[in-house]
């Protein structure tokens, strides 16, 4: 336990201390990452709806419980992860695959094609509209580095996965949920 | 991969294989299938097969069958031991004295009132099929449901309504044609409709608690900005039939003709894309409702591009037969890729054009040949005018007839129809042997824009234009008009959205006379491509007289000049006596003595 208050920046992150990486979203202030594009993944989820519970599950493929239900759509999602530097950690995005005006993919796309290292700037300007700016980094900017290394290295060894971000619940794992994560509900 | 259906022996095979059970098998493998064959196929005939074979098979409790116009479905054949509900308009001359007020009340959407008001004073309520046509002991226990697109327009949701009132649990929806999905689907709530309606429910009498939550929805949808409107947390409770007549009924009495109810709009608004809603600035409600296609589907259309039927209705239609082509190796397809066809154009260029489409079916007539004409509506009464006087001219016994034609019309040789682009669904005309249109049929970009954006409110539409090359033959395209713009998907489908308005249409019209599996000559006036492609294309109408060797109308003008001349010359008489017997002045007796008439030929 700590017992004096260092003042100064805080010291840079190693790659030891990087926190979990979890969802992120993005909302009406704007949100500054670092995309990680090589480890973007395309995959299937479900909105399920339960008494007590309601929230995106994974969709496994063959076998998925939830898919032969009726009325029970799959949602295909781009998951893109990145280092959120107002936050100093990874996070992952869920972009819908929406090609209409003013949607996210598209303009990701538009930004994403070059190899250039950039700093992407989104927010949200409306429920369905996005407005996507980017930024080259300097020399010295927190880029993330070490811990987009980090990440990388560990999903290279299969440790984690971009997709795992959104649990793969059963019906009868949700039956025991009672709080609706907040970030996995819509 | 890729087939050609191009014989008579191949067309009989392919009719053979695909009979119902081999079509239902390839359903199972996809949920939501597009047939795309061409017209004359026998997409009629299968549908008639299929939904056999979807009864008789057991996969299926009920099967929906919509189609373009009563007069299609009057040619489809249904099993005799079916149990077979058809959905028809309500019957309007036996309504007689009431019809009108009747009608007063559809457009308002307040059918529920004159079936409970106007119909219990009719004399023929009780033969009547129309006050319990959708009522649930009408249709319980259902085979097969048969109605017009028209059913889908109304009420996006039909095939849930009908499939909870037959009580089916395993539901085939077929239908005819793709016009049901590039019809609009916006909705419009105004702000007065939202008062009034707010107005009679608050001051209903009735002990309901539907009240209560229904006043309250109504303050929240009037306050609500657009932002508000796209939350997906909205619920609007459904209303049952005895308060939703009394609200008609209610209003009526308090706003009399202005009363119109938004009803069933409000209790869908929910199921409307988030990106569709809109509150404007006069406080009107803009949103969409786009059909739903949840069930196992079949759109039969030979017109239709997969992937914009999935642009329109959110939903996956695989294409089975997308690479299979049919034509019959006799048919010539012609394109005069000139913008003189267009709308704009076509009045100024209709002489030359009239003159050649003129000599061209006199040739026709003469060879025994039928012909089908085709003209922008606007333009038929203008060309028909024109034609008449010309082949007339040409001493021809044809009449050029329009309007309504029944067979005995069409079936008289001496009478060449004339009509629409709009026409669909018609078999008259099968025995033709050729169509010419008369001028090409063009949208403008609002209607592309329209078609596109239908489902996105006006702060999340982009502008669209239609573009033309400058290269020939002359291609119309469409597109998003900033280049920032251009990584969306209304970008991508711009021109798939023009060619469904424009080529789709003449597609259809041409098809009445099956090209793809019986020989014709066709001539079409369009910028666009042709999927099967053309035998051959013109980029001038000069281009298409000389081929078709057809004198132009100046010419045919001299040569009736050249023949009354050479008549008089040929009973003896001088240039000068000629001159006199014609009333032609001396000058173009002389210009005209020594010359043979203009074939226009080279």
């Amino acid at each position: 336990m700590k017992d004096s208050y260092e003042w100064g920046p805080p010291p840079p992150q190693k790659p030891d201390n990087i926190p979990e990486f979890g969802f992120a979203k993005f909302t009406e202030t704007d949100q500054s990452f670092v995309p990680i594009k090589e480890q973007s993944r395309v995959g299937y989820i479900h909105y399920v709806k339960r008494p007590g519970w309601e929230g995106y599950v994974r969709c496994i493929g063959e076998g998925c419980e939830f898919c032969n239900q009726p009325g029970q759509k799959r949602e295909e999602r781009v998951f893109l992860p990145g280092y959120l530097l107002e936050e100093a950690r990874i996070g992952i995005f869920s972009v819908t695959d929406l090609r209409r005006p003013g949607s996210l993919l598209p303009q990701l796309e538009r930004v994403l094609c070059s190899d250039e290292k950039v700093m992407i700037t989104v927010r949200r300007t409306s429920m369905t509209t996005f407005k996507v700016r980017t930024q080259s980094l300097n020399p010295g900017d927190d880029d993330g580095e070490a811990a987009i290394e980090q990440f990388r290295k560990k999903c290279d060894a299969g440790e984690i996965n971009t997709l795992t971000v959104t649990p793969a619940y059963t019906e009868a794992e949700i039956a025991g949920l009672s709080v609706t994560p907040a970030l996995c509900a819509r | 991969m890729r087939q050609i259906i191009n014989s008579v022996a191949g067309l009989a095979d392919f009719r053979q294989r695909w009979n119902g059970p081999a079509v239902l098998a390839l359903l199972s493998q996809f949920g939501r299938m597009v047939i795309t064959w061409a017209i004359g196929v026998g997409k009629s005939f299968n549908v008639s097969v299929v939904i056999a074979a979807a009864l008789k098979g057991g996969d299926y409790d009920l099967v929906v069958a919509l189609f373009p116009t009563k007069n299609v479905i009057a040619e489809i054949t249904l099993p005799d031991d079916a149990c077979v509900v058809k959905l028809k308009g309500r019957p309007r001359n036996k309504c007689g004295a009431l019809d009108s007020r009747w009608s007063k009340l559809e457009v308002k959407n307040l059918g529920l009132l004159g079936r409970s008001e106007l119909c219990q004073l009719c004399s023929h309520f009780h033969e009547c099929f129309w006050p319990e046509q959708f009522d649930k002991k009408n249709l319980f226990g259902a085979q097969i449901v048969v109605g017009t697109h028209a059913q889908l327009s109304v009420n996006p949701y039909f095939i849930d309504t009908i499939t909870k009132k037959v009580g089916a649990q395993k539901v085939l929806v077929i239908v005819d044609e793709d016009g049901f999905a590039m019809g609009s689907f916006r909705r419009r709530v105004s702000s007065q409709e939202l008062e009034m309606l707010t107005t009679v429910i608050e001051s209903l009498d009735l002990n309901d608690g539907l009240i209560g939550a229904w006043v309250h929805c109504l303050s929240l949808l009037t306050g609500a900005d657009t932002e508000f409107l796209r939350c997906y947390d909205w619920s609007i409770p459904a209303m049952s039939g005895k308060l939703l007549l009394s609200v008609q009924r209610q209003g009526v009495e308090q706003f009399g003709d202005d009363f119109c109810t938004p009803i069933y709009s409000l209790m869908a608004f929910t199921r409307s894309p988030l990106e569709s809603r809109e509150k404007t600035e006069n406080g009107d409600l803009v949103f969409s409702l786009v059909p739903e296609v949840d069930t196992d589907f079949i759109v039969y259309s030979g017109t239709t591009n997969p992937e914009f039927l999935d642009y329109r209705l959110g939903n996956c239609f695989k294409a089975p037969f997308k690479d299979t082509r049919f034509e019959h190796p006799e048919t010539r397809w012609y394109n005069i890729a000139s913008k003189t066809g267009m709308k704009k154009y076509f009045p100024n260029n209709s002489k030359q054009i009239l003159d050649f489409y003129a000599g061209l079916i006199a040739k026709r007539v003469s060879e025994g040949k039928r012909i089908l004409l085709l003209s922008k509506k606007v333009f038929i009464p203008f060309c028909v005018e024109e034609l008449q006087a010309r082949l007339a001219m040409q001493g021809l016994p044809v009449k050029i007839v329009t309007g309504t034609l029944d067979e005995g019309v069409v079936s008289d040789p001496k009478n060449i129809p004339l009509v629409n682009f709009g026409i669909i669904g018609v078999n008259l005309f099968q025995e033709f042997d050729c169509v010419f249109c008369l001028n090409g049929y063009f949208v403008n970009e609002k209607l592309v824009s329209g078609l596109l954006q239908d489902t996105l409110a006006s702060d999340i539409e982009i502008p669209v234009e239609i573009t033309c090359t400058n290269t020939r033959p002359y291609r119309r395209s469409a597109r998003a008009v900033n280049t920032n713009d251009r990584i969306y998907d209304v970008n991508t489908l711009a021109p798939q959205a023009l060619f469904q308005l424009e080529m789709s249409v003449v597609l259809q019209a041409v098809g009445r006379v099956r090209p793809y599996t019986s020989p014709a000559e066709i001539i079409t006036f369009q910028l666009s491509e042709n999927p099967t492609g053309y035998t051959q294309e013109f980029n001038t109408l000069e281009e298409a007289r000389q081929f078709f060797g057809v004198a132009s109308g100046r010419e045919v003008r001299m040569n009736s000049v050249i023949e009354v001349v050479q008549a008089a010359k040929s009973k003896g008489l001088k240039q000068r006596q000629a001159a006199e017997e014609t009333g032609y002045s001396l000058s173009t007796i002389q210009r005209h003595w020594h010359r043979g008439l203009n074939t226009g030929e080279e």
